[in-house]
């Protein structure tokens, strides 16, 4: 069954992934420069999530414009088996499963892994995320700091800058 | 515009240090204490993840950990040239103890209910003495696996019968939050 957002968006695609990543992206620049350094934190996280899910299902050889919710229990339970080698489903929203995913598929199913230096700058920026990111956090009153802000956001540009490359 | 702080860099020597234990941790397999090294090979490659959770981690920006772990195989790879694992690590993590909590990086956790009666310091070393860690909530023990975590349970009742132990199991949700 389609999620409820596909009748007021349409579907998620990989095009739509990349079209809201830059928005976000965008969104949440402007929240850090008004000093709501939560609020972009917030928005800057998914950017990276929207750029690792389009990247992993493009490895998976979705078309720009095919719906992913139809390969998404396939992937998640590749996820599960392969990257987390627990047979149980990635937590939603997990960056570090979704970041292992594309350097397994590349390495152990493509045969064309990244360039160490990348690989390892792609855990960085989604380490970087990830210790202050989560989406949970809405729920809450932030204190974030702008030092934090900052982090993320060249995290999340990084995302925008490699996006070609993952 | 707002002001924003730019993180510290580690001095080099700081850095070194670090490096060094790391490396130093690398040669030796099985043994308790910190840094705690996983590396998850990628099939039947070469290629790894390695995740080293340290308490040292908090005084280090995270974007500068992966480089600080990478220097460190480089360093174990200068006295393993035969089989050399720097070039084959594909992702490095470096995590505080929290945060590889918090990531349910380990599933299975111990601690202990303070009870009159018990020695509480004696039940604080018994559990540094079982790799405990001190966390903002007080020592815990960590475990990836139940049955290392069961063991260490037994342990702990053998030399405490009188205290109580908690071994916590965390359940992650399946649902979007």
């Amino acid at each position: 069954m389609p999620p409820p957002s596909a009748a007021l968006y349409g579907a998620d695609t990989i095009a739509e992934f990349e079209r809201a990543a830059r928005q976000r992206f965008d969104e949440g620049v402007s929240l850090a420069n008004d000093g709501f350094y939560g609020g972009a934190i917030y928005l800057h996280g998914y950017v990276a999530e929207m750029l690792l899910k389009a990247a992993g299902y493009k490895l998976f050889g979705l078309g720009a414009t095919d719906p992913v919710e139809d390969q998404r229990p396939i992937v998640e339970e590749w996820i599960a088996e392969y990257v987390l080698s627990s047979k149980k489903k990635a937590r939603p929203h997990d960056l570090d499963a979704w970041a292992r995913w594309l350097i397994f598929f590349r390495t152990g199913i493509l045969g064309r892994p990244y360039p160490s230096a990348f690989s390892l700058d792609l855990g960085s920026n989604k380490d970087v995320i990830e210790r202050v990111w989560v989406p949970s956090m809405r729920y809450h009153q932030l204190s974030s700091t702008a030092s934090d802000a900052a982090d993320v956001r060249a995290a999340a540009q990084w995302f925008l800058t490699e996006y070609p490359n993952l | 515009m707002p002001v924003v702080p730019q993180q510290p860099v580690p001095p080099v020597a700081e850095r070194e240090r670090l490096v060094e234990k790391i490396a130093r941790e690398l040669s030796r397999e099985g043994e308790q204490g910190e840094p705690l090294i996983f590396e998850n090979s990628i099939q039947d490659t070469k290629k790894f993840f390695a995740i080293v959770v340290w308490s040292e981690w908090r005084f280090i920006p995270t974007r500068q950990r992966a480089s600080i772990i990478l220097e460190a195989y480089q360093k174990y790879d200068e006295e393993h040239r035969d089989d050399p694992k720097g070039p084959h690590l594909a992702m490095a993590s470096g995590l505080t103890w929290d945060e590889a909590d918090a990531k349910g990086l380990f599933p299975f956790s111990i601690y202990p209910h303070v009870r009159d009666g018990v020695d509480s310091q004696a039940i604080h070393n018994a559990m540094v003495q079982e790799g405990g860690i001190e966390t903002a909530s007080g020592v815990k023990l960590f475990f990836a696996s139940r049955n290392s975590a069961e063991a260490a349970l037994q342990r702990l009742y053998a030399r405490f019968p009188e205290a109580r132990w908690t071994l916590s199991e965390r359940i992650p949700s399946a649902q979007d939050d």
